[in-house]
């Protein structure tokens, strides 16, 4: 009877601890969105349909994103996507826009007229300049992103190649 | 301390690695002017300095043609007087028509501090004279203040390269002058200078010059067995301990010279010569050895058509030249030109057979033979099927391209091809993350400035309208408005180009 009555005992004590155990040391949703967003190549460029790499990685998290949506990306992206959520490779979603070699935005220096609108569109904060002053981009930090061509009313913003440092050949 | 330097084999033996019967010295031979120069202007690993000549200028040799305050863009000098005939993106052509001979500086340096020396060195244009071309002044730069060891590397492995042996013999007082210099400046005490066993001419000469000198020095003899002269290899070599790690060796406290490069040192802080010449080994395509003291810039069909004694030029079809020894050299064309790194180039009939590469067999010869200890052929299914992180587990940055693996290959695959572009690539893969990283981080400042930028906005605007509760009409249609208003006015004086003459947008901006 007290055999019993110790190994109930026992057995519920060890169900409690690791009942805790599970709810304490669970993986949360948020760090598996830091996860995906790590493997992301932060362009923040929003041709996913998100406004930035962080709000697609969430998405992709709570299952409501593919993981095919992200162009920069590409194939490789996405195969490490796949890799880490234990999913299938699939091709990328041209919907979304196609892999492309790494730009930087340069802006025309004499035929920019310091509208601003082009700073208030970069996700990085890579532009500088300030209200009928002339704008530039730090070109260290553009991820090419391509968000500031739209908004400039003088289309003076061109996107040029990235060029490798040691093989000369755009990235 | 004792005055004397000491003679001592290497405690280790080299794992793997090719022998080659090489025991001979051929004399330095004068070279004379080229008609024509083409200097490049990267001979370095680093960027290009800025061009200060013209086309037309007068240049005096040793003039300086290219400046920079990077000790990663190290300028390049004119080796012979001339005018600058021609300024490309890559390179500065200069026509040898005007004669006048370098004048000699004699000054007794002072002893000077770890910077002046970096400085001196840069200005004169120094890079890395093995091969590889790294800027001495940078590697100064990252060097550690203390305990660190100078290895001067004379073991030049490959079967055709002589050219540190023949300066060795022939100037040995100057180099351990110049070894001596950049010890005391940097404030090493431990000296080690690596010769292969089979310069017994070399190292009885290097001997006795820093006995003569009261240098202490350890000359230590490493086997004479490719590739001994690679630095990690000959550090371990000379048993001195170091983990393998991806930091430059200068880092780590090893500053690890080539012994052209130490002579180049002496030439550049006793006799103020710039980096114009150097002793290059030639091996014509009958197979004949040769050194010459060529200037940096000559073409390398002058070189053919002087060694050769010829004026006419071969067919490329015909001629293989090689850059660099037998091991590791590069290919190069007729139209190319010596650089500061040229240590060796060889005419050869080209072979009409290429051995195909077929499948890895898994045969294990590769890791028989790597001298760093590695396994490449898991580093070659690993770069093929590209795995960053596996071949950072394997040791990638360990390897040393030594080209051991390709010569045993039964497959004949192209290993160390392979390699060089795997480590270019896990370069490129850290970069690119490093730079996502920053994005990141500017992205999410960003998103908590506006969203902090927001909260203001609300707080503001919930007072205005508590404030004049009959005047809230759309308050941003209103200001959006404004703001494509102004864009307009700014337009109209862009294509009118009559700055703040236009009433219309002097209205609209005052509005």
């Amino acid at each position: 009877m007290i055999g019993i009555f110790v190994i109930t005992l026992m057995a519920l004590v060890t169900g409690a601890i690791l009942g805790f155990a599970a709810s304490w040391f669970s993986e949360d949703e948020d760090s598996l969105a830091d996860q995906i967003n790590q493997l992301l190549p932060q362009t923040q460029c929003a041709q996913c349909g998100y406004p930035g790499c962080r709000p697609y990685a969430l998405a992709v998290a709570n299952g409501e994103a593919k993981i095919n949506q992200c162009p920069p990306g590409g194939e490789t992206g996405i195969a490490a996507l796949a890799d880490l959520l234990g999913k299938e490779v699939i091709p990328l979603n041209q919907e979304y826009g196609i892999e492309k070699p790494v730009f930087y935005a340069l802006i025309r220096e004499v035929e920019c007229i310091g509208c601003t609108l082009c700073i208030k569109a970069c996700p990085v904060d890579a532009i500088v300049g300030s209200a009928k002053l002339m704008h530039t981009v730090i070109q260290d930090h553009c991820t090419g992103c391509e968000l500031c061509v739209p908004p400039c009313p003088v289309d003076c913003i061109d996107l040029i190649p990235v060029k490798n440092m040691m093989s000369g050949q755009s990235l | 301390m004792t005055n004397q330097s000491t003679i001592k084999d290497s405690i280790r033996k080299l794992h793997g690695g090719v022998i080659f019967n090489k025991a001979i010295t051929p004399p330095i031979t004068h070279y004379p002017t080229p008609p024509v120069l083409n200097i490049s202007l990267i001979q370095h690993q680093g960027l290009a300095g800025q061009v200060i000549v013209k086309i037309g200028d007068v240049v005096l040799k040793g003039q300086a043609l290219t400046q920079s305050m990077n000790l990663n863009e190290v300028p390049v000098h004119a080796s012979a007087s001339g005018t600058v005939i021609a300024i490309s993106h890559s390179r500065i052509t200069i026509k040898t028509n005007y004669d006048k001979p370098l004048e000699k500086n004699t000054y007794s340096p002072q002893l000077l501090t770890a910077d002046q020396l970096s400085q001196l060195l840069h200005q004169h244009g120094l890079a890395g004279l093995g091969g590889a071309g790294y800027p001495t002044a940078q590697k100064l730069a990252q060097l550690k203040n203390h305990g660190s060891v100078l290895l001067i590397n004379a073991a030049e492995c490959d079967p055709l390269i002589h050219c540190d042996n023949a300066l060795m013999c022939d100037k040995a007082a100057h180099i351990i002058e110049g070894i001596k210099i950049i010890a005391e400046s940097c404030s090493i005490e431990r000296v080690i200078i690596g010769i292969e066993d089979n310069k017994p001419a070399a190292i009885k000469c290097i001997s006795t010059a820093s006995s003569q000198a009261g240098f202490n020095a350890e000359i230590i003899t490493v086997p004479s067995v490719y590739p001994s002269g690679a630095e990690k290899i000959l550090l371990k070599l000379c048993g001195v301990n170091n983990k393998p790690s991806t930091e430059p060796l200068a880092k780590q406290g090893f500053l690890c010279l080539n012994i052209a490069t130490c002579y180049a040192a002496y030439q550049a802080l006793v006799q103020g010569i710039p980096l114009i010449s150097r002793i290059t080994t030639i091996v014509d395509a009958e197979g004949t050895i040769r050194n010459f003291e060529i200037p940096i810039g000559t073409p390398i069909d002058h070189i053919y058509k002087t060694v050769h004694n010829t004026h006419k030029l071969p067919d490329e079809k015909l001629i293989e030249i090689v850059i660099g020894g037998k091991m590791m050299g590069r290919q190069v064309s007729l139209f190319d030109a010596t650089i500061k790194s040229t240590n060796c180039i060889v005419f050869t009939p080209r072979d009409k057979k290429t051995l195909q590469p077929t499948a890895c067999i898994r045969c294990g010869a590769c890791a028989d033979i790597c001298p760093a200890q590695l396994l490449p052929q898991q580093l070659y299914t690993f770069a093929v099927n590209f795995n960053a992180t596996v071949l950072e587990q394997y040791q990638l940055s360990q390897c040393v391209e030594c080209a051991c693996c390709d010569t045993v290959c039964p497959s004949h695959l192209p290993l160390t091809q392979y390699f060089v572009s795997a480590k270019q690539r896990v370069t490129e893969n850290d970069l690119a993350l490093q730079q996502a990283k920053i994005a990141r981080y500017r992205f999410e400042k960003r998103e908590k400035r506006l969203a902090s930028g927001k909260a203001n906005a609300r707080n503001t605007s919930a007072n205005r309208q508590t404030r004049s509760p009959q005047n809230n009409e759309s308050d941003t249609t209103r200001s959006a408005d404004a703001k494509k208003a102004l864009i307009e006015a700014a337009l109209k004086r862009k294509k009118t180009r009559r700055p703040s003459k236009n009433p219309n947008g002097n209205q609209s901006s005052q509005s």
